[in-house]
């Protein structure tokens, strides 16, 4: 060994800290080597006056100003227990954390049921989607439907809706005659010949039957009125 | 000595849930077995004895307040060293924020200062001013390892660091000091060869 790499152990070697091997190594080159035995003794000059240092102590009434302070410090802490109201907790982890718990168990059986009734139901839709389209909607009308009511197949017939229109014609013609005739109540309309002068009585429901009988019917122009359309 | 060590970390623990259960009689053994043993180390990590003293102090104080958060996996040994050099080196860090002079350097009585200045002769009290100068991180090591004797492993764990770390910071902390005292120890190694004369009246 040489003497840098047994200078680097001189000072754990006089602390006897070597494992055997470079200790024996060390105690081989010492043997030879008088640079590095004064080497040695220095750090066993200093090991020794190490280990006779002053010990220092701490002061004779160290105890006394400890045992105050400390009791300056139970007296604070048992105040702060006694007047200052205990803060809330931000949260009840006895009431959090078992309702959390059943959310989450209500929300997985849920979840895992949805889940088995897709995975049930998933050959049931696949037919489903590959079925031929079924248009017969198209075709039912309410009149031809045996599965509508009396009601329903009145009301919706041609007939009725024709009658239903002749009575209010009707209707409108008495009242137009008792207030003075088409002249006094449309005077516009009857000289303007461009326009269709046939009468158009503000009523909803004229509307809405009226258009039902120009689509099937053409009604006869009235005696006197311009049948322009 | 193993044995010996065993059961002074038995007696901390006998004596540490004591004062957990509010015991203040094992927390005065605990204040006698360890105040001196800190005074020790953080006395030769700060200049002031009474610095270091208010630090030993502060650190029987912190480990009363923090007496529920020891844990018996550790020792507690090396609890309260920890808590003691972490205490020493806020201190030397507040230190470098703010300079400190002592009120009698301010008086102007510099000859009387410096007649009253002891100069220390004996190699012992050479190696504690020398010991003071070490760079902080070498002297914290040294002083663990080499006057209060704790093992390298326990060094490590009070200052956080590796064991590799430990031993290269000692054996550096040894070879500073060895530079520094080096004509000291010159003429007291041929002093005590040519009389044999025992280190300690040297």
């Amino acid at each position: 060994m040489r003497c840098r790499k047994v200078r680097s152990f001189l000072s754990a070697y006089c602390k006897d800290e070597l494992n055997s091997r470079h200790k024996l190594a060390v105690a081989e080159h010492l043997a030879t080597c008088a640079s590095c035995r004064v080497i040695e003794a220095d750090y066993r000059l200093l090991a020794d006056a190490g280990g006779q240092l002053a010990q220092k102590a701490v002061a004779g009434d160290f105890n006394a100003k400890l045992f105050e302070r400390i009791a300056q410090e139970r007296f604070a802490e048992t105040r702060s227990k006694a007047f200052l109201p205990k803060r809330a907790p931000l949260f009840r982890w006895r009431v959090v954390v078992p309702a959390t718990v059943a959310v989450m168990t209500v929300f997985l059986f849920v979840f895992a049921g949805f889940q088995a009734s897709v995975m049930n139901n998933h050959d049931g839709r696949m037919a489903m989607a590959n079925k031929q389209l079924d248009d017969s909607y198209l075709s039912v009308q309410p009149v031809n439907n045996p599965n509508m009511t009396d009601k329903i197949h009145k009301e919706w017939s041609l007939a009725s809706q024709l009658a239903r229109a002749e009575q209010i014609s009707r209707r409108t013609q008495r009242i137009i005659n008792w207030l003075g005739g088409e002249k006094a109540i449309y005077p516009q309309m009857t000289n303007v010949s461009t326009r269709t002068t046939y009468p158009v009585p503000y009523t909803p429901n004229y509307y809405k039957l009226r258009r039902n009988v120009l689509i099937y019917q053409t009604p006869e122009p009235r005696r006197g009125a311009s049948t322009t359309y | 000595m193993t044995k010996v060590k065993e059961s002074e970390k038995d007696t901390d623990y006998r004596l540490m849930r004591a004062v957990q259960n509010g015991d203040m009689v094992a927390f005065s053994e605990l204040v006698d077995r360890y105040k001196n043993r800190l005074m020790n180390v953080i006395g030769r990590m700060l200049s002031s004895p009474d610095e270091a003293e208010d630090i030993v102090q502060e650190t029987f104080v912190r480990v009363y307040q923090h007496r529920h958060s020891f844990n018996f996996q550790h020792c507690f040994s090396t609890w309260i060293y920890t808590i003691g050099l972490n205490l020493a080196r806020n201190e030397l860090r507040k230190r470098k924020k703010f300079k400190h002079y002592d009120i009698s350097e301010m008086q102007g009585n510099e000859a009387e200062f410096a007649v009253d200045a002891k100069v220390p002769t004996r190699l012992p009290e050479i190696l504690d001013a020398a010991i003071k100068e070490l760079p902080e991180k070498y002297r914290a090591a040294f002083v663990l390892r080499d006057l209060q004797e704790l093992p390298y492993e326990e060094v490590a764990k009070i200052l956080d660091i590796p064991l590799g770390t430990v031993k290269s910071r000692v054996n550096r902390a040894r070879m500073m000091l060895r530079e520094k005292l080096r004509p000291r120890l010159e003429s007291n190694n041929a002093l005590s060869k040519s009389t044999l004369l025992p280190v300690s009246i040297l």
